[in-house]
């Protein structure tokens, strides 16, 4: 017993100098250049994810069903409400151009966007770990934003491999982004809180902010304005502290993450 | 159980939690596969194939996610160290003492690979 215990600490030993001289080997002398995934088995995992979503949604719907009909006679209504409001903004659309062009405004900055799909989540300890199948084989690159379809935030690209890319979640610690309440003048820097969600900080107890608002990227960082972070799930006010307690829900909780896009920072 | 019958279980383990948690049931959140990990070391209670099997699996694990080299296998011989100090002082048999050594393993496994992340 007595000399297992020891061969098994001689090993861990061992085992911790080997560990410690791969990390140094692959750090200085491969130069992080080995690549694990071979291209097809991405694009398989990635094509496997979105069908097993979309599955899961299938067998959702068929358990709300009664639900889904009322609301899509709710959506035909919204419809036509949308409809109306489309034609405004096409007319604002035109009426800003003209605007622009008569200030010598530039036109918004127009980035280039990369269809991608997600094939893997974790939480590891060193945060969420969100497989992307795109990696610099197809001009991803670090910083560049993910989003989904409708505009909602997923994260940003943390670690660019040949082939697949890590994405930093929305949810992370190290996700910080700042934020404004859509319609309001309620601005703070939103930050990753794992399960709890995401947190805004550096609202002041003055500003206007309750449970439901929908919270936006303010463009006022490396992230393009209105992008959707999520809404407002609590709100805590103290008159003894300078800043509210506002939790976010990421809007990404409630919808489908096996395609995204990628919005490209760097040209 | 056999060593391959483990490594194989862990790779299930993975892609359930990677793939058809998430994309079934839309869970974000869940560490399964670092629980597994220290699991396999205290179901051995750490012998010499548990920790060669350990350290294999883990260096395997950060390339699939894409992690920093040594994030997860330098935590886990850490935690690994927790435990053959933690039974230098007390006699770890019992079911109530294995738990709270495999609760320490996972926190020290954790806090440990948020530090290296950081350092390296």
């Amino acid at each position: 017993m007595i000399t297992s215990k020891r061969s098994s600490i001689r090993l861990l030993v061992i085992l911790l100098v080997a560990v410690i001289s791969a990390i140094f080997l692959n750090k200085y002398v491969i130069k992080k250049s080995f690549v694990f995934y071979p291209k097809f088995f991405v694009n398989l995992s990635s094509s496997v994810f979105v069908k097993i979503e979309n599955f899961g949604g299938f067998l959702e719907k068929i358990e709300n069903f009664n639900r889904l009909a009322s609301e899509n006679d709710k959506l035909k209504q919204d419809i036509a409400v949308v409809s109306k409001l489309e034609a405004e903004i096409d007319d604002l659309k035109s009426e800003n151009e003209f605007l622009r062009r008569s200030v010598g405004i530039s036109n918004k900055l127009a980035y280039q966007v990369v269809y991608a799909g997600i094939f893997n989540l974790n939480l590891g300890p060193t945060g969420y770990n969100v497989l992307l199948n795109k990696g610099s084989s197809d001009n991803i690159s670090e910083g560049d934003i993910v989003i989904t379809a409708e505009g909602e935030i997923v994260g940003k690209t943390q670690k660019v491999m040949n082939n697949f890319s890590r994405v930093l979640f929305v949810s992370d610690p190290e996700f910080k982004i700042t934020a404004k309440v859509m319609g309001s003048d309620t601005s703070g820097i939103s930050r990753g809180a794992f399960s709890e969600g995401v947190y805004l900080d550096f609202v002041i107890q003055e500003d206007e902010i309750k449970e439901g608002d929908i919270v936006i990227s303010t463009g006022n960082d490396l992230f393009p304005p209105a992008l959707v972070l999520g809404s407002v799930d609590h709100v805590e006010s103290s008159v003894t502290q300078m800043f509210k307690k506002v939790r976010i829900r990421p809007a990404i909780k409630e919808i489908k993450l096996g395609r995204v896009l990628v919005i490209k920072i760097k040209q | 159980m056999s060593k391959w019958l483990i490594s194989v279980l862990f790779f299930v383990v993975m892609f359930f939690e990677g793939m058809i948690f998430p994309s079934i049931f839309g869970f974000r959140e869940g560490f399964l596969t670092v629980v597994f990990l220290v699991a396999i070391l205290l179901y051995y209670k750490v012998d010499f194939w548990s920790l060669i099997l350990g350290t294999v699996i883990s260096m395997f694990t950060e390339f699939c996610w894409g992690l920093k080299f040594g994030v997860l296998a330098l935590p886990l011989l850490a935690s690994v160290g927790t435990f053959f100090l933690l039974n230098k002082f007390f006699s770890i048999k019992g079911a109530v003492l294995m738990t709270i050594s495999g609760a320490t393993m996972l926190v020290v496994f954790w806090w440990s690979s948020i530090f290296i992340n950081k350092i390296f």
